[in-house]
C-alpha cells in the first residue's frame, strides 16, 4: 500500500509528537531514578543550587513581614512571653541540673559495662524559612544545607519534642519531612510501660495527628501516655518525647486498634530547630575471628 | 497562513519578551507558593498558561522541550516528584501545538472554553501519577486550578499579545 500522507512542503525539523514521546520517556525516567534509586538527587542538587539565589530573594518579603510582625508586637505580649519563659526556666532548673549529674553517672556505669557511650552529638540550629508547595507531603524547608555540616537523615527537634528528619540535603539549604506526613514513621516506647511501637503519619485525618497502629487489644495504653523515642533506629537519640495518646478507640470489629496520638513538637508552628546527626554506626566486629570460625566450620559439621 | 477575516497584522514577538515572560511566570509560582505553602492547591499555574499562550502562538519558538525544562524546575521548587510537572508540561505543549491553528480562529474567550479539558487533563496527569505511587487524592480545592487558569487565560493573552499590536511605523504623536 502506497503511503498516502505528502511529504513536508517545508523541513521543519522534529514534530512535535517525537519530541512528546522523548520528553514523557524522559519524565518517567526521571520518576523512576527519582524513586527507586539515587541518581535522581544529583540532578536535584544541581537545579536546586541554581535556584537558590531566587528562591531566598522571593522569601525575603516573606521573611521580613515576619520581622516586622514579631518587632512590633506589643510591650505586653513581650513580658508575659518573658515571665512565662522564666518561668519555665525555672521549672526546668532543677531537671537540667539532674541531668549533669545523672548523665555523669551514667557514663560512669557505661564504662563499668564496656558499652559503647552514648555520646551526645552536637547539634546544628536552624531556621524552617519555608513549608513545600507539595500537597502530598509535609515537608518544611530549612536555611542550613550540607556546607554547614547537615546530613540526609539526622534528627530535628524543637524545644517541646521531636519534629521530624532531614530527607534531603542540599548545599545550602534541607528538606524536613514533619512527623505527620503519611509515609514518616517514628519507632518510639510508651514512657509509662516500656512498650516499644512504631509512629506514622495519620492518613486521612486533619494532618496534624500521628496513629499509633496494630497495637493488640489487651495492650496496657492509656489515654495522656507520653511516647519517647526508643533509640533503637539508631536516628533519633534515645528519650526524646514525641506524642501524647489523645484518643483510644473501642476496639469492635478488629483485634488491632489504631489509636490517635498529639505531637508534642509544634508541627505547624515552629521557626526554629535542632538538627541532631545520626549517631556514628558501630564498629564493625574484628574480621579476625569469623573467618577463623568459618574456616573450622565445615570440619565440624563433617 | 489564512487568517480570520478582520485579524489584526502583528509585529513579530522578541526573543527577551517571550522568555522574560516564561521567566516571570516561573517567578510569580514560586513566589504564591513560597508565601502560601501547603494552601497554594487552589490557585492557577501562571507558568502552566503562559507555557500554553507561547505554544499556540509561537509554536517554532517555544516547543515541547522549553515545557519539559521549565517542569523539571517546579519539580525541584516545590520538592515533589522528579519529572512530575515536567511530563505534565510537556503534554500541554504537545496539546497545545497541535491545537494551535484551530485555537488562534477563536476569540479569547472561545479559546479559553476550549482550553479547560487541557488544563485539566494537565492536573489530572500529576493527580493520577501520585495516586499510583500511593500518595493519595491531594484534596478537593485542587479543581479549582485548572478552572481559574481557563479564567485568567483571557487575561493573560492580552498582556502577553500587547507589545506585538503597537504600530508597525512608530509615531510620537500616536504611541498606540
Amino acid at each position: 500500500m502506497l503511503d498516502r500522507t505528502p511529504p513536508a512542503f517545508f523541513k521543519q525539523g522534529t514534530t512535535a509528537f517525537t519530541k512528546l514521546l522523548v520528553f514523557a520517556a524522559l519524565s518517567f525516567g526521571l520518576m523512576a531514578a527519582d524513586l527507586r534509586y539515587t541518581i535522581g538527587q544529583p540532578i536535584r542538587n544541581v537545579l536546586a543550587t541554581g535556584l537558590y539565589p531566587v528562591q531566598w530573594v522571593l522569601r525575603q518579603p516573606l521573611m521580613g513581614a515576619q520581622w516586622l510582625g514579631s518587632y512590633v508586637q506589643s510591650l505586653d505580649a513581650a513580658k508575659q512571653t518573658n515571665a512565662a519563659l522564666n518561668d519555665q526556666l525555672l521549672r526546668q532548673a532543677e531537671t537540667v541540673q539532674q541531668v549533669a549529674y545523672l548523665k555523669l553517672e551514667a557514663q560512669r556505669l557505661q564504662a563499668l559495662l564496656d558499652l559503647q557511650g552514648n555520646l551526645a552529638s552536637p547539634g546544628i540550629a536552624a531556621r524552617v524559612v519555608a513549608q513545600t508547595p507539595d500537597p502530598y507531603s509535609k515537608r518544611v524547608i530549612l536555611d542550613k544545607g550540607t556546607a554547614h555540616g547537615i546530613q540526609a537523615g539526622s534528627a530535628v527537634i524543637d524545644i517541646n519534642g521531636v519534629y521530624g528528619q532531614v530527607t534531603r540535603a542540599y548545599l545550602l539549604t534541607s528538606e524536613v519531612t514533619v512527623l505527620t506526613d503519611r509515609n514518616q514513621s517514628t519507632p518510639v516506647l510508651n514512657a509509662r510501660t516500656g512498650e516499644r511501637n512504631v509512629l506514622f503519619g495519620e492518613v486521612g485525618g486533619d494532618g496534624t495527628h500521628l496513629e499509633l497502629r496494630f497495637v493488640s487489644n489487651n495492650a496496657n495504653i492509656e489515654a495522656g501516655d507520653v511516647l519517647m523515642t526508643s533509640g533503637i533506629d539508631g536516628i533519633y537519640p534515645p528519650g526524646l518525647p514525641v506524642a501524647t495518646i489523645v484518643d483510644i478507640p473501642e476496639l469492635m470489629q478488629t483485634n488491632y486498634a489504631s489509636i490517635r496520638c498529639k505531637p508534642l513538637s509544634q508541627v505547624d508552628a515552629t521557626r526554629h530547630v535542632l538538627v541532631v546527626p545520626p549517631p556514628a554506626p558501630p564498629e564493625p566486629v574484628t574480621p579476625g575471628l569469623p573467618e577463623s570460625q568459618a574456616a573450622t566450620a565445615p570440619e565440624v559439621s563433617q | 497562513m489564512i487568517m480570520r477575516p478582520g485579524q489584526q497584522l502583528l509585529l513579530p514577538a522578541s526573543i527577551w519578551f517571550i522568555w522574560g515572560a516564561l521567566i516571570a511566570a516561573l517567578l510569580l509560582n514560586m513566589l504564591l507558593t513560597t508565601v502560601l505553602g501547603n494552601t497554594s492547591l487552589w490557585l492557577p499555574d501562571f507558568l502552566a498558561v503562559v507555557l500554553v499562550y507561547w505554544n499556540v502562538n509561537q509554536t517554532r519558538r517555544v516547543n515541547v522541550g522549553a515545557a519539559f525544562f521549565f517542569g523539571l524546575l517546579m519539580d525541584v521548587h516545590s520538592s515533589a516528584l522528579l519529572g512530575e510537572h515536567a511530563l505534565a508540561y510537556s503534554l500541554l505543549a504537545y496539546f497545545a501545538v497541535s491545537m494551535h491553528r484551530r485555537l488562534r480562529w477563536f476569540t479569547l474567550d472561545g479559546q479559553a472554553v476550549q482550553l479547560v479539558p487541557l488544563f485539566f487533563a494537565a492536573h489530572a496527569v500529576q493527580w493520577l501519577v501520585r495516586w499510583a505511587l500511593g500518595s493519595g487524592w491531594p484534596g478537593w480545592p485542587a479543581l479549582g486550578a485548572p478552572v481559574l487558569e481557563a479564567v485568567i487565560w483571557p487575561i493573560v493573552a492580552t498582556m502577553l499579545l500587547a507589545p506585538q499590536r503597537r504600530s508597525h511605523d512608530h509615531d510620537d504623536n500616536r504611541p498606540l
